[in-house]
């Protein structure tokens, strides 16, 4: 079905992996202390941003490719000039940091702080000057978690236009703030266990949440409506929204420490693809022998990547075959438009 | 139509797709109409226009 390039430059797990707008280039960041930058066309490794103390918990990429910025176990997140592999600023936090992401436009950056050594979790927005390197250290906006240390904040993201923050919990609730003024717009709790990743989809109106609850649920972001459901055998990792084809592709897998306990193979180390609107799961790529820890698509809906336990990113373009699927009714359904678009 | 005559069963399941599918496009043409309004499409389009060989 695909021909899968495989990634190798991290020695430690991976823990996300995140396309630039283009899709020309993919960030990846693991255990290690390093973050990798690799051309998604042939998976050759163009360089890497050396300067954290710690596991980097996530990273992201401006709407430019100008600035990256990443999140770390070592109490900071940091700002890479991408062509040049600088760090140009760096944050100290209270907390490690456990997800970073840009604003839409780029002009503001979300820092998840976790909820540890008597911290409380936090969302800390900050503005980016993209003039200088040098960037202001009091932030903008904090929405601070009100429920302890069970309901922390672990993803968060932002919606259509940057007017909305929508935020993961552990507990597996999922909150609405505005992005203006930190204020509570609405919570809803329909998945069990920790929440592991938030997706949008490419017009970031709804959105993908994976769960340790071995599940994935999709929310609209006006209503927190519960859209779809799409249930797994094993814990969720990561979850995204394939443009182009209306699919999901989840990434999980049983913990490392339980697998040992039984062989190797019963791991389902598989991405695995669901029919979007329909739920049904349509199909698995085998590869990786560790849990996937995240999953990401490219923009263009060409290929997808995978970071595992395992310390590979595998990353696998669509053949045609792909492109192609189809269920009868949504052929009837295309056909139906064209003779419509046709009589017109 | 063969198929639907075939079984009932089928029959049920093809009938739920064909009303998830109208349910979903029908709330993302909203979606769309709002978005727009907002003026906020224009990344959208960038995706919708790439073609895949």
């Amino acid at each position: 079905m695909m021909r899968p390039l495989m990634l190798k430059g991290h020695d430690r797990a991976l823990t996300q992996v995140k396309f630039n707008r283009e899709g020309d280039l993919l960030f990846s960041v693991s255990k290690g202390k390093e973050a990798s930058i690799w051309y998604s066309s042939n998976g050759e490794r163009l360089g890497t941003f050396i300067g954290h103390n710690g596991t980097i918990w996530s990273i992201d990429i401006d709407p430019e490719t100008v600035f990256a910025v990443t999140g770390s176990a070592d109490f900071t997140a940091k700002l890479w000039r991408v062509e040049t592999g600088e760090c140009v600023h760096t944050w100290t936090l209270e907390s490690p940091v456990k997800r970073v992401e840009f604003s839409p436009d780029g002009n503001q950056v979300l820092i998840i702080t976790d909820q540890v050594m008597g911290q409380t979790g936090k969302i800390k927005i900050f503005d980016i000057d993209h003039t200088k390197n040098a960037q202001s250290n009091a932030p903008w906006l904090e929405i601070v978690n009100q429920d302890g240390p069970a309901s922390r904040y672990t993803v968060a993201g932002w919606s259509y236009g940057g007017f909305y923050i929508l935020a993961a919990h552990a507990d597996g609730k999922v909150s609405k703030y505005d992005a203006k003024t930190g204020e509570l717009l609405g919570s809803v709790k329909k998945q069990e266990l920790l929440l592991t990743d938030l997706q949008f989809s490419p017009d970031r109106t709804y959105f993908v949440v994976s769960s340790k609850d071995k599940s994935a649920c999709l929310y609209d972001v006006d209503n927190l409506d519960l859209l779809k459901r799409y249930t797994a055998d094993v814990p969720m990792n990561s979850a995204c929204l394939t443009p182009v084809k209306e699919f999901v592709i989840l990434g999980g897998g049983q913990d490392a420490r339980e697998v040992t306990t039984t062989s190797l193979s019963e791991g389902k180390f598989e991405a695995r693809f669901y029919h979007r609107i329909f739920e049904e799961e349509i199909g698995r790529v085998k590869g990786h022998f560790g849990p996937l820890n995240y999953v990401a698509v490219h923009p263009k809906g060409t290929c997808y990547a995978s970071g595992s336990e395992d310390g590979f990113v595998r990353l696998h373009h669509f053949h045609k075959s792909y492109f192609d699927f189809l269920y009868d009714v949504e052929k009837t359904a295309q056909a139906t438009q064209q003779f419509e678009i046709e009589a017109k | 139509a063969d198929a639907m005559e075939a079984d009932a069963e089928l029959r049920e399941l093809i009938l739920k797709r064909k009303k998830l599918l109208t349910e979903w496009y029908t709330w993302r043409s909203s979606v769309i109409a709002k978005l727009k309004e907002l003026n906020l499409t224009e990344q959208q389009h960038e995706t919708r226009e790439e073609v895949i060989e």
